[in-house]
């Protein structure tokens, strides 16, 4: 099969030309390593059946500097890989000459390929006309215009790839470079034939070369640097300049400079999206609608979901009889699976929200305002959108984290994310809160009364939120202390949202962390359902057989660690199960209570925390929990990693084992104090 | 056979006087490069910041925060640490 790969820098226009030639049909693939996905999917065209198309990530040059670009250019050399057939280069024509960086080396390559030049109309309105025939003439690879959006130049360029209209460009460019760094490329090719002259050139920058090179490679690459250090050429640099130098000519030569009309209105908007004082005021306001419609309009349609799960509940109550199977369907799928479920709406607002932010180009200037705050506590103004998705769930924002170039600053983002108060956690917030914290209960400070519930969900948030930062201070402070790294952003011209795409995104978002939810509760539910009624009871009281149950032995073997915080195994159980996922804890806890048999009301997270309320203990016959119970759970929630999923993400974007269980393992000792800290405060107060 | 990058050598010209780095440079003056240091040159250098280039303090944030540089027909915004290992010599408009 025939494979083109679509290269460019980020923000050219990779893939909406991607989607455009594909017609969105195309598949996610993992690749192997770190993961990246990279997109592919198959020219358009019925009598096209056999033309690849794969979209890889943006790369601002053959050189390395992130995990993403690495994957892109381990596949364009071919290492451990098939290189692709064809190279389509998306160059943006309003930013030529930095594309046109990436575009002389790919001509480098080879590979017969073809430059696409977007946005031509974002560089006529800069003043910038390009002369196609004078550039493919300067390049020696053809070139032909788009614009995707629009749809204009597709058919000549599809005709183009179906054609197979690539070209190569013979002529090794890089016999420009200063004869002190050609003589030291031919050097290393006479070495070792297998390494490519662009090979050389993209790894001598370098500090040191890709891990990826084999040793004799990497050896060679690295005495030729040490070459050029001591004639006083630093390689990092020289390179770059000579290849500019080189482009400069290029677009001298095949650019037609015409008026720029007025400032664009990116620009206008950037005065005042990004003003010293304006620009705060308008971020917070924007942050403050986000989480306004999640926290309050999202919750009418949650209501309605609810009332529906209600429903369901009820029905199936009066059309089954009492049976194990009944209490299972109530308990563990409608009460569990519907707790999640009822989430939906929050979570599609905030993945709706955050795209539209996204692709309007705003998202760049929050990372713009706040990289300054972002960089005081060992972060990346780019943290910031990965922490705000983290919000909706950890593991989207880990993945998030790809764009922060340096692995330093990526590293601290993930590690700190899964103390953001994400929506698995409002489950258990919302049915701790209505068990352990009295309705009527009131903070009077000063005039001002303050709901004692909503403040406890506030500092909840507030504490996730702040305790993120302090790690992360901690950590850059500590542990992952380095020079401060890259910080390149670039704002992307303002545009209107393709709010049908995003749309459909959300929803994809969505579908999946539902299911996935959905699935682990059920079979969570199913199986703590089994271990705490097996083995079966043998001539004792209830009271004995309970502990000797598979899972009543196991939570009494965690029962002493969880005694100083007021909990006994029961909780310890439900604890365990929500190590998969948070939001498994009120139906872990429904299905050890075997709430159905017991209550009346409908509504599992209620039921559930009635029943704890009800708990007694054995042997004093007194309430097993109180408030400062409650309270130590509710903080425990707030800092343990309780998610399977984002232990997985994380040993898959870290490549190992070692960070996701650091990770978790100091967050459950955290946890672990701050519920012993506040309930111990708690009693102190309410005694 | 078009060469796209001919023998041109700027090896042996003497580096221009260059008396300030880019994080000086008020807002709305330009500068031409001289030199690029630090640890992330390299990509500082692929992105433009090259020996000669004309750049341009678009817009200096509060906080000391990111400083929008403009060059080559478009704007990326740098840190102040990575702005102060650029050195540039004043160019009047």
């Amino acid at each position: 099969m025939t494979r083109i790969a679509l290269v460019g820098n980020p923000n050219a226009g990779k893939t909406t030309l991607f989607n455009a030639l594909t017609g969105l049909r195309h598949k996610v693939g993992n690749y192997p390593g770190v993961t990246v996905e990279i997109k592919s999917g198959v020219l358009r065209g019925a009598d096209n059946i056999g033309i690849e198309i794969i979209d890889l990530p943006g790369v601002y040059s053959l050189t390395p500097q992130s995990p993403d670009e690495d994957v892109a250019i381990k596949l364009l050399f071919g290492i451990n890989e098939v290189p692709p057939n064809f190279i389509v280069n998306v160059v943006d024509a309003s930013n030529l000459e930095r594309n046109l960086f990436l575009t002389t080396q790919l001509v480098e390559l080879g590979i017969p390929m073809l430059v696409v030049l977007t946005m031509t109309d974002a560089a006529a309105r800069r003043g910038l006309r390009i002369d196609e025939k004078r550039l493919s003439t300067e390049l020696g690879v053809p070139v032909v215009s788009t614009d995707a959006p629009k749809g204009a130049g597709l058919p000549t360029l599809v005709s183009r790839l179906q054609s197979q209209g690539f070209g190569i460009n013979v002529s090794p460019v890089y016999a420009g470079y200063s004869p002190e760094i050609t003589s030291t490329i031919s050097e290393i090719c006479g070495f070792s034939p297998d390494i490519s002259p662009v090979l050389i050139s993209t790894q001598l920058v370098r500090e040191a070369p890709s891990k990826w090179l084999t040793g004799i490679d990497a050896e060679l690459i690295e005495s030729g640097r040490a070459k050029l250090c001591s004639l006083d050429i630093d390689p990092s640099t020289a390179i770059a300049d000579d290849r500019y130098i080189g482009i400069g000519r290029i677009s001298a030569r095949s650019v037609i400079r015409t008026t720029a009309s007025a400032t664009s209105l990116s620009e206008r908007i950037d005065q005042f999206a990004l003003h010293k004082v304006g620009g705060y005021i308008v971020f917070l306001a924007i942050i403050t609608l986000v989480f306004q419609a999640i926290f309050t309009w999202a919750q009418i349609p949650a209501e309605w979901i609810k009332s529906g799960i209600d429903f369901l509940g009820v029905f199936i109550r009066s059309s089954m009889p009492a049976s194990e199977l009944r209490d299972l369907l109530i308990a563990g799928v409608v009460g569990g699976v519907g707790n999640t479920v009822v989430f939906l709406p929050q979570i599609l607002t905030l993945l709706f929200l955050l795209g539209l932010l996204e692709d309007s180009g705003y998202l760049a200037r929050g990372a713009f305002l706040l990289d300054r705050f972002m960089y005081r506590v060992g972060l990346h103004g780019k943290s910031f959108i990965p922490m705000l998705s983290s919000f909706a769930c950890a593991v989207p924002g880990i993945m998030a984290t790809r764009t922060i170039e340096s692995g330093r600053e990526r590293l601290v983002t993930m590690f700190v994310i899964p103390l953001i108060p994400c929506t698995a956690r409002i489950p258990v917030y919302t049915m701790l809160i209505a068990a352990f914290i009295p309705a009527t209960s009131k903070v009077n400070i000063g005039i001002v009364s303050l709901d004692g519930r909503a403040l406890c969900m506030v500092g909840l948030f507030v504490s996730g939120i702040a305790m993120s930062f302090a790690v992360a201070a901690l950590l850059s402070r500590t542990a992952m202390k380095a020079a401060p790294s890259t910080f390149m952003l670039e704002l992307p011209a303002y545009k209107i949202p393709r709010v049908g795409r995003i749309m459909r995104e959300s929803l994809d978002q969505a579908g999946l962390f539902i299911q996935r939810a959905g699935t682990m509760i059920l079979a969570i539910s199913i199986a703590l359902w089994f271990l705490s009624s097996h083995p079966k009871l043998q001539g004792k009281s209830p009271k004995e057989y309970e502990r000797t149950t598979y899972a009543g032995r196991v939570g009494t073997l965690v029962e002493p660690v969880l005694k100083p915080l007021g909990m006994d195994w029961k909780i310890g159980i439900g604890l365990l199960a929500s190590v998969a996922a948070r939001e498994v804890f009120v139906a872990a806890m429904g299905a050890i209570y075997n709430v159905d048999s017991s209550e009346d009301d409908n509504h599992i997270g209620i039921a559930v925390g009635a029943r704890m309320r009800a708990e007694k203990d054995p042997i004093t016959g007194k309430p097993a929990y109180d408030i400062g119970t409650g309270v130590a759970l509710l903080a425990f929630f707030a800092f343990a990693q309780q998610c399977m999923s984002t232990f997985a993400v994380m040993r898959r974007e870290t490549n190992g084992w070692k960070w996701p269980l650091l990770q978790s393992f100091s967050y459950l000792v955290l946890a672990w104090v701050a519920a012993f800290i506040v309930r111990t405060i708690v009693m102190a107060v309410n005694a | 056979m078009h060469n796209v990058v001919s023998d041109f050598n700027k090896v042996d010209q003497p580096a221009p006087h260059c008396e300030c780095t880019l994080d000086c440079l008020a807002n709305g003056t330009k500068g031409e490069v001289c030199s690029v240091t630090g640890p992330n040159r390299c990509r500082l250098a692929e992105l433009g910041f090259s020996r000669g280039c004309e750049v341009e303090v678009a817009r200096k944030s509060a906080f000391g925060g990111p400083i929008e540089v403009r060059l080559r027909s478009y704007r990326v915004s740098l840190r102040v640490e990575e702005a102060s290992g650029i050195t540039v010599r004043a160019v009047e408009d």
